[in-house]
Parts: structure tokens; sequence; C-alpha cells
């Protein structure tokens, strides 16, 4: 966690809470259609600005700036739900004898939460070079036979996706 | 992830060292020359550190179990972004080529699921009722969809529960299922679309039908199974599947798995009933707006622990 908000930005945190919160909820109510997920996603859009020391007198347009932070949270809750549904499919693939105990799901959950994260907007291609690289640990030549490409474009991948991971964290931060 | 963004150069030389030192088959010469590379800078060594960092998550999955599980799902995922962005597509083109009016209406009678949002809807945990223009009455349950001809007055059961109570003076509504055409003046019914099955329940009058079985009435009081040509009665003394109209579900004596599988449909997420709790056994009315509620109760009354692995994804297990 960040350190708390100095006493004059925590003052604007409260300014921003209490002029803003209610057109926050009533903004993502309309976009998710329920209430209570709206509040939720409110309350952690807040939590968020509280972790992250920000100067808010930069900030202009606090609307925008708050409807951004809520978008992204509901585009990463969007994403974490549809892993967690596809995870479910895969387990019923796994014959029943190597299916994760239910305290060791929750682990491998936020692991590929934070992959499918790092890999969002990576083209299918990279992101399956990428994959068969750090996942699978195979050779670029063994990734270059397996998807029928040269070994100097697999390199080519590697380098797109390690970049991109690394923007995609700096910009979570 | 704390610090600024490394200048460019920087970057760009860890990254191309990373992608050498990943490559499986790394020369001597190689390891050296990266090795002085690293030492020439603190700047070095530190773009160098952020992206070994960037392996945290995969340290997690690398037993060979974990590894096809985590790639199956990274995956599936990158397919079902391809599916849903195919179907945009789709859309969009049809809509572009005025073709969209009929075209969808075609594949609405074909299968009544296409992604256009129905007529009349509920999101999980859901409950409408509705007047219908005949005076009949329309319920639809949790997560249920339907559409409505309005002249007509012919339903359209897309998926999930509905309850139609006919009007008995001019109650002219139909349910269609896809198989079936469901109707009666004065008849009330329960429609459930099962797995595998379509669940009805006549609970006034007469339901006259037409289907794969050809025409035929059934009596108020009966439940029905209804597969294809296949029409079976359904024994469920344990659960009464009209309990939703009053927001309840009322169980007697009935088995936990069907249960948890009964009550998952009201909350959003995935309820899984351990296979050795099958033969446990509930009793009671519960509320159904309240299902996590449910859920704390029956880990008080019965061996049961109630595992949050996410907040969706619950597991009861043995306690």
């Amino acid at each position: 966690m960040a350190q708390p908000p100095s006493g004059g930005a925590d003052l604007s945190v409260d300014a921003l809470y209490r002029d803003h919160q209610s057109w926050l909820i009533t903004w993502l109510w309309r976009r998710l259609g329920s209430r209570d997920e709206a509040q939720d996603v409110a309350q952690d859009t807040f939590m968020k600005i509280l972790q992250r020391p920000v100067s808010l007198e930069e900030i202009r347009e606090p609307r925008s700036w708050l409807a951004t932070i809520a978008g992204r949270l509901v585009v990463d809750q969007a994403r974490r739900r549809r892993l967690e549904q596809v995870y479910q499919e895969s387990l019923q693939l796994l014959p029943e004898a190597t299916v994760p105990g239910p305290e060791e799901h929750w682990l491998i959950l936020e692991a590929l939460h934070a992959i499918d994260a790092m890999l969002a907007g990576l083209k299918p291609r990279v992101r399956t070079a990428f994959l068969l690289s750090r996942l699978e640990g195979l050779s670029y030549q063994k990734i270059a036979e397996r998807m029928d490409m040269s070994v100097s474009s697999i390199e080519k991948y590697m380098a797109i996706a390690i970049r991109h991971c690394y923007l995609t964290q700096q910009d979570a931060g | 992830m704390a610090g600024a963004r490394l200048p460019e150069q920087v970057l760009d030389e860890a990254i191309s060292w990373r992608v050498v030192l990943l490559s499986g088959e790394v020369s001597a010469d190689q390891q050296q020359q990266w090795q002085a590379w690293l030492a020439r800078s603190a700047l070095h060594l530190k773009a160098w550190r952020a992206l070994e960092n960037l392996d945290g998550p995969f340290s997690r999955l690398q037993t060979e179990d974990r590894r096809e599980l985590a790639m199956q799902t990274l995956d599936g995922t990158e397919r079902k972004d391809k599916v849903d962005r195919q179907r945009r597509r789709l859309i969009q083109g049809l809509l572009v080529a005025g073709m969209a009016g009929p075209a969808l209406l075609g594949w609405r009678q074909f299968n009544g699921s296409f992604g256009l949002p129905a007529d009349l809807a509920t999101r999980v945990g859901q409950r409408q009722r509705t007047t219908l223009a005949d005076g009949s009455l329309l319920w639809l349950n949790t997560d249920s969809a339907v559409d409505i001809d309005a002249g007509s007055q012919a339903l359209f059961l897309r998926r999930g529960e509905i309850y139609l109570d006919v009007a008995r003076e001019q109650g002219v509504a139909t349910l269609s299922t896809g198989e079936w055409l469901l109707g009666g003046a004065g008849s009330a019914m329960l429609v459930h679309q099962r797995p595998g099955y379509l669940y009805l329940r006549v609970m006034k009058g007469q339901v006259s039908a037409q289907g794969p079985a050809g025409s035929t009435r059934f009596e108020a009081g009966t439940e029905w199974a209804l597969a294809g040509a296949s029409v079976s009665p359904v024994d469920e003394p344990f659960f009464d599947s009209a309990g939703w109209l009053d927001g309840a579900l009322v169980a007697q004596g009935m088995p936990l798995p069907r249960f948890v599988a009964e009550l998952g449909r009201y909350r959003t997420g995935w309820l899984h009933c351990d296979r050795r709790l099958s033969e446990q056994r509930v009793s009671g009315v519960f509320q159904l707006d309240d299902a996590e509620g449910v859920l704390t109760s029956l880990a008080r009354s019965l061996p049961v622990r109630v595992r949050y692995i996410t907040p969706l994804w619950v597991e009861l297990t043995p306690a």
C-alpha cells in the first residue's frame, strides 16, 4: 500500500467523495444495470484513489478522471469473471485426480488473472508465442515449429510481448 | 509497481537481452556479454529486475498439471474474445447491409437465442410480473427471457422459467418453446427449460399441448418432463417448484446437491457441492433474495462448510 495522502490531499479526496460520489454511482449504475454493483465499483474507485498518491490539484476534470478509473475497474472485473468462467470449463476437462483443491483455486486464479490482465490487448499470435515460452517453457525453435513460423518472427513477438507486459504493469501501477 | 518509467533506450536494450536469454539456446559468449551489460550501469540492473518481475505470476503455475490448466484457461479466454468480436462484426455487417430486419428475424425463429435482446428478460436473481394485453398474467423467474408477439399474444420462451396464468375470458396467450406449443384459456402453468428437458407443471385448468408427441392435454396438479417425443411424469415431492412465485425456495427433505443447484440459479457465479455431501437433506423455506444468507444458514444446520474461493465462486465441502 502506498502511504496515506498528506493532510491537504486528504481534504481533497474528501471533497471529491462528497461532490462526486453519487454522480459516480449513477454513472456506473447506468453502465452496469445494477445498483449494488455500481456502489461496489464506486467504493473500489475511491479506494484506488486513496492508495495512489496523486496531486489532486492537477486534476481539472474530476468527473472524467473518476470515470476513467471506474471504467478501468469495470473492464477488469469483466475480464476476471470471464476468466473464472473459462477456468471452470477447463476444470471440467481435467482428470479428477489432478483437479486442484479448494485452497489452491484462488492462488491459481490470482496468477491467471495477473497474466491475463498483463497480456490484454496483445495480438493472439503474439500472446500464444509468449505463453508457450513463459508457461510451457518451450525454446524459440520449438515454438517456431509449433506455430509454423520462423525463429526470427518468434523473437520479434517476444520483444513485443515483453514490452507490452512492462507497459501494462506500469500503467496499472 | 513503483518507479518511474525507464529511459527508452535502456528499456530497449533490456528487452533485447531478455529475448536472448529466454530463447532456450544461449551461448557462453552471449552469457558473458549480458553480464557485462548488466555490470555497466545501475540502471541496466534496475531495468533487468523490472522485466524479471513480470515473470512472477508464471512461477506459481510451474507444475505440469497447473501449466496445462493455465494454458487451457488463458487460451479459452482468447477464443471467447474472438467469438465475441466475430459476433459483433456479424451484426454490424448485417446492419450496414440493411439486412438486419429480415435476417435476424429468421434467426430468431430459428433458435430464438441470437444476440438480440429479448422482449422481456430478467437477470440472475430478478423476478418480474407482467400483465399481457389479453389479461393473462406472466411471471419471469431468475435469468429468464421471453419474446412476445404483440398481435397474437404468442410467447416464445428463450431461456429460464415462467409462470403463465391464461385469462379465463379472452385468454389467447400461448407459449412456444421451439418444440412445444402450450395454451388453454383459464389454465395456469409453470414452464422451465431445464438441461435436457422441458419441465411443465399444470397449476390449474387444463393445458393443451402440441409437440413432437402429437396433441395432448395435461391436467391440473400434474408435473411433466418433456424431452423430444418422450413425455414422462416428474416426481419431486421434496421440492415445491412454484415457491419462487412467493420469493421462496421451499424444500422438504431435498437432496443437498439438488438444493444447491436450485439455489445457484438465483445467484451470480458458481455454486458447487462436494459429492461427499450427496446424502445430506435440506428442509425449510428459504428466501431467494438472500442466497448468501441461505448458504450461511446451511452451514449452521448441516455438517457443511461454505468456502468462498472468490466472491462469485463458492464450494460446499464437508465440515
